[in-house]
């Protein structure tokens, strides 16, 4: 295979960037890190807040039974 | 602040975007630097401008989100075309799976609507596209970033994940395959 052959390839003709390449862009980062946001607020802050309620929720049944809020291990 | 930006090294200014919360100055700065670079690249390796904006688009959002795994063991520039390389070739495999799959006509990337594709000069250059699209991908893309891109072999041979004498010999034996398949093209 002569090399120049190949090296046609170098003349073929490369259309420019598009010019809404930039805004495009940033429209699809903007919906990654949204997405991203959304995936750490449900695996990450909703269960932490889920817990911390229910623990509320029994500390208040056992104040109402027991007199006595449950302390904290730490 | 713009001055200071332009005479950043791409390595520095990879380690300040790593450093950025969001896609801030530096990463912007990279985008700006590297963005018709990397679209040349997959347009070459996509044959088609919906297909090389889309896969740019995505070379890009994938160095945001791995701004942080930059090391430094190669150039910036190399590590950006790996990725662009790999987005592409993962783009190429779907695409062919998927005509694969509706039994479509043989790959009609290049086709005569793009830009320099007319004409009688144009015809030994789609002959070419087409006699490249006999390789297996990883060949075809060296080619490509070889003669059409002037990537040295250690370059690619970082790319590639492989030793540049390996390289060397990947070209050598695609060129072999090329001159076997289409002897009366020479």
């Amino acid at each position: 295979m002569p090399t120049d052959l190949l090296e046609q390839l170098a003349r073929l003709d490369v259309p420019p960037t598009p010019v809404a390449f930039d805004d495009d862009l940033h429209e699809r980062l903007n919906r990654s890190l949204t997405a991203q946001h959304v995936v750490d607020l449900g695996l990450r802050a909703l269960p932490v807040a889920a817990i911390e309620f229910v623990r509320a929720v029994c500390g208040l049944v056992s104040l109402t039974v027991a007199g006595k809020f449950p302390e904290r291990k730490k | 602040m713009i001055a200071d930006v332009r005479q950043r090294t791409d390595e520095e200014l990879a380690a300040d975007a790593a450093r950025e919360g969001s896609d801030g100055p530096a990463f912007v700065a990279l985008v700006e630097r590297f963005r018709d670079r990397v679209w040349r690249i997959c347009f070459r390796l996509l044959g088609n401008e919906q297909d090389a904006n889309d896969a740019a688009q995505e070379v890009f959002l994938r160095l945001f989100l791995h701004r942080k795994s930059f090391e430094g063991r190669s150039r910036y520039a190399t590590w950006v075309h790996g990725i662009a390389v790999r987005a592409c070739l993962t783009m190429r495999r779907g695409r062919s799976r998927r005509q694969k799959r509706e039994t479509l006509g043989p790959d009609d990337s290049w086709d005569q609507n793009q830009p320099g594709r007319a004409g009688a000069a144009d015809g030994l250059k789609l002959d070419l596209m087409k006699m490249l699209d006999t390789l297996d991908e990883d060949d075809r893309a060296i080619l490509i970033l070889k003669y059409a891109e002037g990537h040295d072999y250690e370059e690619l041979a970082e790319i590639f994940e492989m030793t540049p004498s390996a390289l060397k010999m990947r070209v050598s034996r695609a060129r072999e395959k090329l001159q076997q398949r289409f002897p009366n093209q020479i």
